[in-house]
């Protein structure tokens, strides 16, 4: 019974805790709505994602797996190809 | 464990799993786009993208236009997703002469308010499981892999693309054009043009991709037909094209090259063959703190006769060759919505063929950045008195990042024109030289540039 009782107050603080990130504590400064920064749910722009993405390949087969690293190299070809196709000149 | 307690027990369990599951199954929302202000001082160019203006006396003037390109895409995970594309331009003033795929007001009149979205891409992107092929379906970007002086272009069709370690093999069908009537009682696709493309690369190392491509034109978009909706000109200009070539990617210590060649052949109709070819390279070589890019192509052209033997493209909107970073020879490979270059983006000169060599340099400084090129430009094949020569432009362009996805620049671009362009009588090229003894065409650009 004890067991059920710790795992129904961990799923307790787990569903009551998420809402929590949404939100900054009283004393603290909102710096997205006042700077645009540290938003919880910002997404990078195009030329972020192939920095992060040419940082992560460079790591290498030390952090990531051969088959992770083709991914890696899939998901920039995929941004370039994506960037390439917004700045086309056509008419 | 009592019957209460497993069911308390698969409760706390199902709670549990749904509260971690949500992410994971929640749609990426994917947005970028791009928002590109440019302003021209120039003799060449008037906002538009028929062709440079090559006039003896030709007036400078300003004019300033605007690209802003949205991409929205609804990613259900890695292997499945929607794409879609949208495009608003506008020239500064307005124009309201069906201006960028627009009917009526480009909504740069006074007050705004004109309807200017143009549809670019709406296609499925998806990796089937069964077969572990990637799927493109529906309206898409293509492009030939011979530097686009073939074919880019947005078409409506469905790819196939499949990797088998080293291999990767591409096989696709565009119909980019059916003039058939909606409800037409002659039945279903008989007035269309298809492109059929089949695509082989193969990696031999890591510096070395060899590839093969051979692409297929089946065009009955002309055919006289009992429908009043066949046009009197089809486009493209021929019945049926074959298309064979082969490419490579080469990188040689600090150099990159890609060479291609192609052979075309087919009917321009019931008469007259097609025997064609094209042939080219791009490469790129670091030095010092940039790069030297150069690049060069050769299109075949005709002299009249049995074969014909101009290479042939779709239409001249769908080439490009943006290795060549001319600004007037050819169309800028940061143009937007005045895209054009002095043979109206025509590379092969009208069927003459040509032949173009380019060369520069670019590089980076902090946040400055900067290039300068050379080119230079003739036909293939001259006809009657016509001269060869078409021009050389000198270019340089210097930018600095005012934030890492905003950037600005001024460019300028003067060219020498050549005989055919600048000619006094029939030795120039009319269809391009508007006026005996044009002058030489310049322009001066500045850009403000946004990607997200």
């Amino acid at each position: 019974m004890r067991k059920m009782a710790m795992m129904l107050a961990a799923s307790l603080f787990m569903l009551s805790s998420v809402p929590a990130f949404a939100q900054t504590a009283t004393d603290q400064r909102d710096e997205c709505l006042l700077a645009s920064k540290n938003c919880m749910n910002q997404v990078d722009d195009i030329q972020q994602r192939i920095r992060k993405l040419n940082r992560e390949i460079e790591k290498g087969t030390r952090v990531y797996t051969p088959q992770e690293l083709k991914k890696l190299q899939d998901k920039l070809k995929e941004t370039d190809d994506i960037l390439r196709n917004l700045e086309r000149p056509d008419s | 464990m009592s019957f209460q307690k497993k069911l308390l027990a698969f409760a706390a369990v199902s709670a549990l799993s749904a509260a971690t599951a949500v992410p994971a199954m929640a749609l990426e929302n994917e947005f970028h786009g791009m928002f590109k202000f440019m302003g021209y001082q120039t003799n060449a160019l008037a906002g538009g993208d028929t062709k440079d203006i090559l006039r003896k006396d030709a007036h400078s003037g300003f004019f300033a236009e605007q690209r802003a390109r949205i991409m929205y895409i609804a990613k259900a995970n890695d292997n499945l997703k929607l794409v879609t594309h949208f495009e608003l331009d506008t020239r500064f003033g307005g124009i309201s002469t069906g201006y960028k795929g627009t009917t009526g007001n480009d909504s740069g009149n006074l007050d705004a308010d004109a309807l200017t979205l143009e549809t670019k891409n709406i296609y499925l992107d998806f990796n089937e499981p069964a077969t572990g092929a990637n799927f493109k379906v529906g309206m898409q970007p293509w492009a030939d892999a011979y530097g686009s002086l073939f074919l880019l272009a947005d078409m409506t069709g469905a790819i196939a693309t499949k990797k088998v370690d080293a291999f990767t093999g591409q096989l696709g069908w565009f119909r980019f054009d059916d003039n058939t009537a909606a409800n037409a009682i002659t039945g279903p696709g008989q007035l269309t043009a298809d492109l059929i493309v089949a695509d082989g690369k193969f990696a031999i190392n890591k510096d070395i991709t060899v590839g093969a491509t051979y692409y297929n034109i089946q065009n009955d978009t002309g055919l006289s037909s009992a429908s009043t909706t066949a046009p009197t000109v089809s486009i493209p200009n021929y019945e049926l094209l074959h298309m064979i070539g082969v490419n490579a990617d080469i990188n040689v210590g600090p150099a990159n090259i890609k060479p291609f060649a192609a052979y075309q052949f087919g009917d321009q109709n019931s008469a007259k063959d097609i025997s064609a070819y094209m042939m080219g390279a791009v490469g790129k070589v670091k030095a010092g703190p940039g790069a030297v890019n150069f690049s060069g192509f050769y299109l075949s052209g005709d002299k009249g006769g049995t074969n014909n033997n101009a290479f042939q493209i779709v239409t001249t909107g769908t080439t490009y060759f943006n290795p060549a970073n001319m600004w007037l020879l050819i169309r800028p490979n940061q143009a937007i919505n005045t895209s054009t270059s002095l043979t109206g983006n025509d590379m092969t000169v009208g069927g003459r063929g040509s032949i173009g060599v380019f060369a520069g340099y670019e590089g980076a400084m902090g946040k400055t950045f900067y290039n300068a090129n050379a080119g230079y430009m003739r036909t293939a094949e001259a006809r009657g008195n016509e001269k060869k020569s078409l021009g050389t432009e000198v270019n340089a362009q210097v930018g600095y990042k005012i934030f890492d996805n905003l950037s600005a620049s001024a460019a300028v671009a003067y060219v020498f024109l050549g005989d055919a362009l600048n000619g006094k009588g029939t030795d120039r090229i009319t269809t391009y030289a508007q006026t005996a003894d044009a002058d030489n065409p310049y322009l001066v650009n500045l850009q403000l540039s946004y990607a997200f």
